[in-house]
């Protein structure tokens, strides 16, 4: 048997894949396991092209293992962006545009147009702050702006 | 011929067997009947359901009772068209008892859409 760890790892993320896709009968399981394990695939084929004799090999190995790995770091960094909004008690004001003070109880009627028609949250922060992302989970794929609550409990 | 199949058990027989463990081990899961919680959801979401969710429940029970497969289809259609579901504290009612509880309500609406 040959390459056992490429094996391993497109077959495991393919079982993943299958099993949960059979499981939740849901094509976009099937697909988001996939795309996944193709990452991984495309990952372990890049660390075996940098140990290439071909020079040309080895620039794509080495592009390619530079790629996964800003992949991984992004999302790592999206994660704890994600995490930090939702637990601490304040966030960066670099990241989100100030909208200036707010009514308390507007706030839910007086949404940015931004977020008209897409879904939501909003989270209460320290000095009468409020956080609001709309359209998405995640900082890149979302709007964020804050606002000042006046009236505020 | 020869040298594919070669090729195919030095280096993709093993990821393929994963892949068809898992496929066989999710389908004898989904085949198997839903527990008594979901057949007593589908029962007490019945009277508000649309015609193409009654038709799709009455399709699924044909048989005598519903499977997991056919019961993540019917979940989804619920969610899709109620938006919120309400799971209800499980008990320790048998499976046979709710079946017949959902058999009962869809024979009650017989002649009816």
């Amino acid at each position: 048997m040959r390459n056992l760890a490429a094996q391993m790892i497109s077959g495991g993320w393919g079982a993943l894949a299958v099993g949960f896709g059979i499981l939740s009968r849901s094509w976009e399981t099937f697909t988001t396991f996939g795309v996944i394990g193709l990452f991984f695939v495309a990952g372990h084929a890049s660390g075996v092209a940098l140990r290439s004799s071909r020079p040309g090999m080895r620039v794509l190995g080495m592009a390619g293992t530079a790629a996964f790995f800003g992949v991984i770091v992004f999302g790592l960094v999206a994660g704890a962006e994600r995490v930090y909004l939702v637990n601490a008690s304040s966030y960066p004001t670099w990241l989100a545009s100030d909208q200036g003070p707010v009514n308390a109880d507007r706030l839910l009627a007086n949404l940015d147009p931004k977020c008209a028609g897409k879904t939501a949250e909003i989270y209460e922060k320290d000095g009468n702050r409020a956080v609001v992302r709309c359209g998405g989970f995640s900082w890149y794929d979302s709007y964020t702006y804050q606002v000042h609550l006046e009236g505020h409990r | 011929m020869k040298s594919a199949l070669n090729w195919f058990v030095e280096n993709a027989l093993f990821a393929s067997g994963m892949v068809v463990v898992a496929a066989v081990g999710a389908s004898l899961y989904q085949s198997r009947e839903v527990d008594a919680n979901s057949y007593r959801v589908l029962t007490q979401e019945w009277d508000k359901s649309g015609t193409v969710l009654r038709h799709d429940l009455k399709a699924a029970m044909d048989d005598g009772k519903i499977t997991r497969w056919e019961n993540a289809r019917l979940m989804r259609e619920l969610l899709d068209e109620q938006r919120i579901l309400v799971f209800p504290v499980a008990e320790s009612a048998s499976v046979q008892q709710a079946r017949t509880d959902l058999a009962r309500k869809l024979e009650e609406s017989r002649g009816h859409p």
